[in-house]
């Protein structure tokens, strides 16, 4: 039960040997208490009251036993502060309602932040870890490495101790061990595992003769593996394994928080094996990710500069390859967040802000409670209370509310963490371990601590001014003369400011996201179905192997019912597998080397087009009469052997080109007929043209690209495309069903469609645009509850001068204009102070948005007008009231 | 004495209790007037046991009851102190009621 648990922690109140002695029991005790309450709110209310005097009581004299006189007070003005909150009920609920939601937010938002952007790393001392990037000109700032520079990058630099690859080129399918499992695996060099310096909690890492050609056929296994697979098994080290059909023998287990380097969606790798191939052969072929440990003493800046020489060194030796190309050292760290770092800190500045209205707003009506209670406290200072003692009692008072505030805070703070783990889009990495942690809730009880300091000391700032007898004399229309009050007015600019700073904030972000959403992707996702699969090198270790495969799959599902089309590529659209390539146009003047034209490409059937909705806009697309028997086309390094019957009479090499790669390579000139190479492959012509599609993601423009027909560029990783009528329920089924009635031990877990994955992709995007909205609508709320008591309570203040006013001849409508200028005023100024803020946020943030500038003006307008209508609103009422205010019951009441 | 005190020392004074037992017992002959809340009840005894008015008498046989309770027994230290206490409140209130009825 949840009331138990909460007893449970609160029971930390006591010394330890105090819980460790009577814990049980009191549990037992506080059961008994909460059975035998009234099931009612207000029996509830009742005896959690009672469970909070106690415990903060006893707990405190259990911690404290030589101040037991200090208790006594304390745990009486916690009685009179419980009594005087309970006198008004309904405004002590909206306090701690408005409390436990500033806190929760915060508390949640920063228990993410935490894990995601300042938690250390799990590996040792990861502040010494970078990465190290090519990078090409200032476009590129970030290119995978290629197979002729790490080596270099290796021998030269003095820099590091240790340096490390890992390739994402292997997607292996375990079987063996019951249903066949696509894994992510990537593979690593030994000095990965030094470069990360996290020993295996079972066996051992790779050696370093295991980077050697025949030598790579062992594994290490994630710990989410080991045990979903192995049951755990400590003898697991020496078995082998079935890796996409090939033999590996587990040498090792890595420990649960090792989930380094995550796949493309930011899945936590299940396998390492090690790369075990010569890589210095392979130039053109950029393919590695490189991680190094810096030496002790070494900073970045310095290991940058060496990098930079080196990388000089490499251009001016081999210019073919690697002409202009440089070296960026960057923490690793801030590689692994930095895509979604800004936006968090945006979120975590909204949610500040959003505290701090909460604040601003709690603190308004703490202020008019004590406005309300000064003749209470001139009373009591009157009959002999000292000063202080009426000082204590208030801080006792923002006390209840912060620890009641504080308390819900975290309980929805714990909820909200869970919600926001469960929603959030997968590819945010280290949100899995996002939980309410110690830091987080220290972080919860500074905010509560100073907002209770808030509380109690704001109340006090007026008590000092509180002259007895003016008050005793005035009774309640002496507050008639401080009709001014800076500090509520200043209260309100404040919360005006923040308010649209966060809606102005959440305002751009929802323009962008509808400019996004209103883009149109190139081709038709709709009644798309995409399976991934993976086929194993063992079974189908030729090109001619993996073509039969595609197509007697294709002609399977193409016979289901209400299958219309189905078609096969290497790289789902917008599914996050992209590949670019070097290109040399045929007829046109060689670029300077370093320099070349590049493209991306993608792999489809024929059919392809059609089915995806992707217009032809000249010649034609791929057939079955492409099929070449000499595959691959692509070499990735001249020393690459050439196919088998390279030089046999066979279709010659075919592309279809994007018209961004028409216009760009072949400006003006219609390319059909026209030809190009790829890194090392033969000419290519080009038979057909198609429009643009966006396969990266919605936002990012197109690419030059080119599409090769599976039937002359086979590929072991494919995704058939399938696309349907009526209801799609039963489809993944029957997919599976068709898919294994060829090969039984083939995974297929990955069933999307088309939808989902586009949908996915804007995930991130989606989840930071609700989450600002949401924080904008709660601001706006807020803020029209600040305006409207601040207003109507100043109006209320003012009856009586407003009395006078009216009986010496004021016009009704200017008694509404001194009302709403008392709204507007301050208003006005938090709009003129929250825009600067939000342009200066939005500058920020600029790349969060798309195709709307940070001062985009519509946004900013809107902004305006609705802030400024909604403080109108709100002093609405209140001027209303005013306006009708009848000057002679007002006078006769003096 | 506080109210506790004095509440859980007659308590025991009839028969010896475990925790629960005594907030039972207190809770019945109050008729519900004083329920002590599990912090004010343990501490308290925790003070009496150090200050020798109660003993802990351990667990009872475990087939018989919870095992976790333990059971506590009034000294005759706590005794005395308890008769005082008694004395001393069955004075306060003959002058109350005298007092009272007079006025």
């Amino acid at each position: 039960m949840n009331a138990e648990r909460v007893y449970r922690w609160l029971l930390r109140l006591y010394p330890a040997p105090f819980r460790l002695r009577f814990g049980a029991e009191m549990v037992a005790l506080f059961l008994q208490g909460a059975a035998a309450a009234e099931p009612t709110v207000r029996g509830r209310l009742r005896f959690w009251r009672g469970v909070v005097l106690d415990l903060v009581r006893s707990a405190f004299r259990e911690r404290f036993p030589e101040r037991t006189i200090g208790m006594n007070q304390i745990g009486y003005d916690i009685r009179q502060a419980w009594r005087s909150v309970s006198r008004a009920p309904l405004l002590g609920a909206f306090v701690v309602l408005l409390m436990a939601f500033s806190i929760g937010s915060t508390t949640a938002v920063f228990s993410i932040v935490n894990a995601v952007l300042l938690r250390p790393l799990p590996f040792a001392r990861p502040e010494r870890i970078v990465m190290l990037w090519e990078r090409r000109g200032t476009d590129v700032p970030r290119n995978t490495v290629g197979g002729h520079e790490l080596p270099e990058w290796r021998a030269r630099s003095r820099s590091f101790d240790a340096m490390g690859a890992i390739a994402f080129d292997r997607e292996y399918n375990l079987t063996g061990t019951g249903e066949p499992l696509t894994l992510v695996s990537p593979r690593v060099t030994s000095a990965f595992f030094t470069v990360m310096g996290v020993a295996p909690q079972l066996g051992r890492v790779f050696t370093s003769d295991e980077d050697d050609p025949g030598h790579g056929a062992v594994a290490v296994i994630s710990d989410r593996l080991w045990r979903s697979r192995f049951n755990a098994d400590p003898a697991v080290t020496g078995k082998t394994i079935q890796l996409s059909g090939d033999p590996f023998v587990v040498v090792g287990v890595m420990p649960p928080d090792f989930e380094f380097p995550s796949g493309p969606n930011g899945e936590a790798p299940d396998v390492w094996t090690p790369i075990a191939e010569p890589i210095h052969l392979y130039r053109g072929r950029h393919y590695l990710f490189v991680v190094a440990r810096l030496k002790d003493g070494v900073t970045i800046a310095q290991a940058q500069s060496e990098m930079d020489a080196i990388a000089a060194g490499i251009a001016a030796e081999m210019p073919n390859e690697s002409r202009g190309h440089g070296a960026s050292v960057r923490p690793l760290h801030g590689e692994l967040v930095q895509t979604v770092r800004r936006a968090l800190l945006v979120l975590f500045a909204a949610v500040a802000f959003v505290l701090l209205i909460g604040c601003c707003n709690v603190a308004n009506l703490l202020l008019a409670r004590a406005a309300s209670r000064h003749q209470e406290i001139a009373v009591r200072v009157a009959l002999g209370a000292g000063r202080l003692r009426v000082a204590r009692q208030l801080l006792a008072e923002g006390g209840v509310f912060a620890l009641a505030g504080g308390a819900g805070g975290t309980l929805l703070a714990v909820w909200l963490i869970a919600l926001v783990r469960a929603v959030a889009p997968g590819d945010i990495p280290r949100l899995q371990v996002a939980r309410l942690d110690a830091t987080a809730l220290a972080f919860a009880a500074v905010v509560s601590v100073a907002t209770a300091l808030v509380f109690g000391l704001v109340p006090l700032a007026s008590l000092a001014r509180v002259q007895i007898a003016d008050r005793l004399s005035h009774g309640s229309k002496g507050i008639a003369r401080n009709g001014r009050q800076p500090l509520r007015r200043s209260l309100v600019v404040a919360e005006v400011a923040l308010t649209v700073v966060i809606a102005t904030g959440a305002g751009l972000l929802i323009r962008s996201f509808g400019k996004i959403l209103r883009v149109d992707p190139g081709f038709t996702a709709e009644g798309i179905t995409a399976v991934r699969l993976s086929l194993p090198a063992a079974r189908y270790d030729t090109a001619a192997a993996q073509r039969t495969f595609v197509d007697e799959s294709l002609a399977r599902i193409g016979a289901l019912p209400g299958v219309t089309a189905a078609v096969a590529t290497n790289f789902v659209p917008q599914g996050s597998g992209h590949s670019g390539i070097p290109v040399a146009i045929e007829g046109q003047p060689p670029r300077a080397p370093g320099d070349s034209a590049m493209a991306e490409y993608r792999v489809v059937s024929p059919g392809y087009f059609s089915a995806l909705g992707i217009p032809i806009l000249s010649g034609r697309a791929f057939t079955r009469q492409n099929a070449r028997v000499a595959v691959p086309l692509i070499r990735w390094f001249p020393q690459q052997p050439l196919p088998r019957a390279y030089g046999a009479p066979q279709p010659v090499p075919v592309a279809v080109i994007n018209q961004t790669m028409a216009r760009r390579y072949w400006n003006g000139l219609d390319p059909i007929g026209r030809r190009f190479t790829a890194l090392f492959s033969p000419p290519i012509t080009i038979v057909g043209v198609v429009k643009d599609s966006r396969n990266r993601a919605l936002a990012d423009e197109p690419d030059p690209e080119f599409y090769l027909s599976l039937g002359q560029e086979p590929q072991s990783n494919v995704t058939l495309m399938v696309r349907s009528q009526g209801p799609a329920e039963a489809l993944p089924a029957s997919l599976r069903a068709a898919i294994w009635s060829i090969d039984r031990d083939l995974p297929v877990s990955n069933v999307r469609t088309l939808e989902e994955i586009v949908s996915a992709n804007l995930a991130l995007f989606r989840a930071i645009t609700s989450l600002m909205a949401a924080f904008a609508v709660f601001a706006l709320i807020l803020m029209t509850l600040g305006v409207y008591a601040v207003v109507s309570y100043t109006a209320a203040q003012r009856t009586y001068e407003i009395g006078v006013r009216l009986a010496l001849g004021a016009q009704r409508s200017d008694i509404r204009r001194l009302v709403v200028a008392n709204g507007i005023g301050p208003a006005a100024m938090g709009i003129v102070l929250g825009l600067g803020g939000a342009y200066a946020l939005a500058r920020y943030a600029s790349n969060l948005l798309y195709e709307v500038p940070p001062s985009d003006p519509p946004t900013y307008t809107a902004l305006t007008t609705l802030v400024l209508g909604i403080t109108m609103m709100a002093t609405w009422a209140p001027a209303r009231r005013a306006q009708r205010v009848d000057p002679v019951a007002v006078l006769r009441n003096e | 004495m506080t109210p506790a005190v004095l509440h859980i020392l007659l308590s025991l004074a009839s028969e010896d209790r475990h925790g629960l037992g005594i907030a039972a017992d207190v809770k019945s002959f109050t008729s519900g007037r004083l329920v002590l809340g599990p912090g004010t009840l343990y501490g308290t005894i925790k003070r009496l046991l150090d200050a020798g008015l109660v003993e802990d008498l351990g667990q009872p046989s475990p087939d018989e009851d919870d095992p976790r309770r333990r059971y506590y027994r009034i000294t005759a230290k706590g005794r005395r102190a308890l008769e005082a206490e008694a004395d001393g409140l069955a004075s306060v209130l003959s002058v109350a009621r005298r007092r009272l009825k007079t006025s």
